[in-house]
């Protein structure tokens, strides 16, 4: 039993730490917000890489609940994981070390809770996304891939580019989902909240935003707001953090 | 090495379809499996609101005016509610500044207020993940802005007795009145 135990601890211990990096707290200053102020960030550690289809299809092996035929519809909208070939086959849209995406926010938080991990915040992915790629320009690589459309086949999640702090395909894979990525559609008017802030797209409000020519920012906030938690989108995944 | 992965991922899927979410429909908000802490220090699961229909909100109690406003709406509520919804109306105020609100301090609030249990319910959670999904499931959009001050949406929304969302006043589409038909007749 002692052994088995043991095991686990291994197993359990090395399942936290291969996957990730650590990233070091730290002070940044986020596009937008209504304080324009530098914020603290804590030290935490984040997935080397997006989830992908392997590792997601595991989880709804043991989350039945977390299956196409048996999500809620409140957690999870119709295209729910619908480039898999069948609930529990990838076919030929989707490859094992693929990104999982039409994932849901729900769906998200359900497996990095199963890990003990959470969705990174908002501030936490920014503030790792604002750190340079040796031998590239992150805003070209951004700029570059918001304006080719999503291959029908996602390649593998380590193909991609890797930053300073070692994490891979933060730019140019797919879009990933936040823990708060909804707080910026909050307006200081509580009564027009119902309706996009406007403000995000618009001159008048980009005359708020830290940095006025990270335009790459500025498409992940709209993108952001745009999105409710039962979405499933084709280029949209997620990582966890810790 | 597998065959304890094996076992251990056959225990974990056992204890979820031990815990499943009964009987209770696929639209309802209860499925969710977060745990919360009410006023008195109690741990609660949202399934423990199903049976009887709810008015639920979200506010944090350090808030000056707009908080209040959501205690100050729902008791005018109730004051509408026909006699069958009077008595068995729970009415649920959610906290998403878990940090703070302790529910020693919800006590307060609630004594402060005179919202006795158990029509009227506190919850809080120190679990950020948790208060945003079932802010998400009730469309209520909140944002920490410092100086312990949150950006946060305004509003009712009322549950049946399964925790399906019948309808809400977030984003001013509907009046408080207007809640009421939603609850069905008797």
């Amino acid at each position: 039993m002692k052994i088995v135990a043991t095991f686990l601890l291994i197993l359990i211990h090395c399942a936290a730490t291969a996957g990730q990096v650590a990233i070091k707290g730290g002070v940044f200053t986020p596009l937008y917000g209504s304080a324009k102020k530098p914020v603290k960030v804590s030290s935490f550690l984040m997935d080397v890489a997006p989830v992908t289809n392997a590792e997601f299809l595991k989880f709804v092996n043991s989350h039945p609940e977390w299956s196409k035929p048996l999500v809620s519809p409140l957690f999870a909208e119709a295209d729910y994981l619908q480039h898999w070939a069948s609930p529990t086959e990838f076919g030929s849209t989707a490859i094992p070390d693929g990104p999982v995406v039409n994932i849901s926010w729900f769906a998200a938080k359900s497996y990095c809770d199963a890990r003990g991990m959470r969705l990174p915040t908002v501030n936490e992915w920014e503030y790792v996304a604002s750190r340079p790629i040796p031998g590239a320009d992150v805003r070209k690589v951004i700029l570059d891939w918001y304006s080719v459309p999503t291959p029908d086949v996602l390649p593998a999640v380590k193909s991609g580019l890797k930053n300073s702090s070692g994490v891979i395909s933060l730019h140019g894979l797919i879009w990933e989902w936040t823990l708060d990525f909804n707080s910026a559609m909050v307006t200081g008017e509580s009564r027009a909240d119902g309706s996009l802030d406007k403000s995000l797209f618009c001159g008048a409000g980009s005359a708020s935003a830290a940095d006025k020519s990270d335009y790459a920012a500025f498409l992940r906030f709209g993108f952001r707001s745009s999105l409710k938690a039962k979405y499933a989108v084709n280029n949209l995944g997620f990582r966890c953090v810790k | 090495m597998l065959k304890v992965l094996m076992v251990l991922l056959l225990q974990v899927s056992i204890c979820f379809a031990g815990t499943g979410p009964g009987d209770l429909p696929k639209d309802s908000i209860y499925q969710v499996k977060s745990k919360w802490i009410d006023q008195f220090g109690k741990k609660v699961e949202l399934s423990s609101l199903a049976g009887k229909p709810v008015v639920v909100s979200m506010i944090y109690l350090s808030c000056t005016f707009s908080c209040p406003m959501t205690v100050a709406h729902m008791k005018e509520l109730e004051k509408m509610l026909p006699d069958h919804l009077k008595d068995e109306m729970q009415f649920v105020l959610v906290s998403f500044d878990g940090k703070n609100d302790t529910p020693a301090a919800m006590k307060k609030f609630a004594a402060k207020q005179s919202l006795t249990f158990p029509k009227w319910r506190f919850l809080t959670s120190k679990n950020d993940q948790d208060v945003r999904e079932l802010a998400s499931l009730i469309d209520f959009k909140y944002k920490k802005i410092g100086n312990g001050d949150f950006e946060h949406s305004f509003g009712l929304v009322a549950l049946d007795a399964q925790g399906r969302v019948l309808g809400s006043t977030i984003g001013a589409t509907m009046a408080e009145k207007d809640l009421i038909p939603l609850f069905g007749k008797k």
